[in-house]
């Protein structure tokens, strides 16, 4: 070799990685000044080993994992007031199912609309009847599930994002036969199926479901429909991405 | 006992042999997260923050890398995650109250040994400002020891990337000292 050695491959040579290991250490015992510049390094990394990390005490590990199962513990119980939540919900899931169907009945007993507008509303309540079946299953089979297991809070995720782009296929076509009520009954379910299907946070593979603020954000939003009979402002704009 | 030994027992990691994992790992976890926030509460919490998300992923984990690399891919997430989320002046603030007052001593002279604590003071410092991915790689390969091949798994990148944010790293670091040179 030539020419003198780079930072780049002085630094790789240090920690073992370089890609001509032999080669490096050949030039360095033949060129005084790449031996003086990696002597320098070397230096600086013995100082980079003098960066203080504090001592745990030895029953850290210990504490660690004490602290980690209370903390599983105190988990478990925000949870099962989630779930309560949910029975809550899947309640008023119910309560909406019957209500549309009780529209179709009413539709059918006594319309007076052009008959094919008649037979778009009713394929429409049909079909968002089903959808709110399907939630409502979902929100039972949620509301049983004690959420330690990831691949359950995947599944459960992946069941409440379908459903999400189903509610949203229904509001266009509620939109389309301007049937308001669906429209309204949509977009309050809406917001909840997002919550489910939001749990998530990707980072190098990483999932979390649900998280803390996520599940208090829904336990307050609860709170306020319960308050003002309603779960969010419908003027209000919103921005939702799935 | 070993994670292999674990392993056969049962096909994933039950909730006696993660408590196991969780002891026997958390002083070296720590010391990646204290690395990575540069503050002792902080890197607690991130430990903490890790055990749990360890805990819940215990079943996904199969055996083909070692504990350590898991715990750590997970801890470097985590540590990464708190990073993002931290306001820059808190940073800035506990790095000055979490340096510990005792250095090494390197049995020189006094003026040398105080110089010598300047300079572990502010390369310290400089730590905290690389960017979170090079800071990650040089603790992985610097302190904690993990061959190119676990960095890259850990922060799923390819090795050479996790070659160049080590260079990265102590150029900056190396270069930050010499500017800091009176």
């Amino acid at each position: 070799m030539t020419r003198h050695l780079s930072e780049e491959e002085l630094i790789l040579h240090f920690y073992g990685t370089s890609d001509d290991r032999e080669t490096t250490e050949r030039h360095l015992a033949l060129c005084p000044q790449c031996r003086q510049v990696y002597s320098e390094q070397e230096k600086f990394m013995d100082l980079l080993n003098q960066v203080p990390v504090p001592e745990k005490p030895a029953d850290y590990g210990q504490r660690a994992r004490q602290r980690l199962f209370a903390e599983l513990e105190a988990q478990a119980k925000p949870r099962a007031r989630f779930s309560h939540f949910l029975w809550v919900w899947a309640g008023a899931a119910t309560l909406m199912l019957a209500f549309v169907l009780g529209r179709l009945v009413e539709r059918e007993s006594i319309h007076t609309e052009p008959r094919s507008r008649l037979v778009s509303g009713r394929v429409l309540d049909d079909a968002v009847a089903r959808h709110l079946e399907s939630t409502q299953r979902m929100l039972v089979d949620l509301a049983n599930t004690t959420h330690t297991d990831p691949e359950e809070q995947a599944f459960h995720q992946n069941w409440a994002r379908q459903l999400v782009i189903d509610n949203r296929f229904f509001r266009l076509a509620a939109m389309e036969s301007e049937s308001r009520d669906v429209i309204r009954l949509l977009d309050e379910l809406e917001l909840v199926l997002l919550e489910l299907a939001h749990g998530s946070h990707v980072e190098f593979e990483i999932e979390e479901y649900p998280t803390q603020e996520q599940v208090s954000e829904l336990i307050l939003r609860i709170r306020i429909m319960k308050r003002t009979g309603k779960l969010s402002d419908p003027d209000q704009p919103r921005l939702v991405h799935i | 006992m070993g994670t292999e030994a674990l392993l056969t027992r049962s096909n994933h990691l039950t909730e006696e042999d993660f408590a196991g994992i969780a002891e026997s790992h958390a002083h070296e976890l720590f010391r990646l997260a204290f690395r990575m926030v540069g503050s002792e509460h902080d890197a607690e919490e991130v430990v903490q923050e890790t055990l749990l998300r360890a805990f819940r992923k215990r079943k996904q984990f199969d055996g083909r890398s070692k504990v350590s690399t898991w715990l750590y891919r997970i801890a470097s997430n985590c540590a990464i995650d708190f990073l993002r989320t931290r306001k820059r002046d808190r940073l800035a603030d506990r790095d000055q109250e979490n340096t510990p007052d005792q250095v090494p001593s390197l049995g020189r002279s006094q003026e040398l040994l105080v110089h010598q604590k300047e300079l572990v003071t502010r390369l310290g410092k400089l730590m905290q400002e690389l960017t979170p991915k090079d800071r990650l790689a040089l603790v992985l390969r610097h302190y904690q020891d993990c061959s190119i091949e676990e960095i890259s798994r850990i922060m799923n990148i390819k090795p050479n990337a996790a070659k160049q944010a080590i260079f990265r790293a102590v150029h900056k670091l190396r270069k930050g000292m010499t500017q800091g040179t009176p």
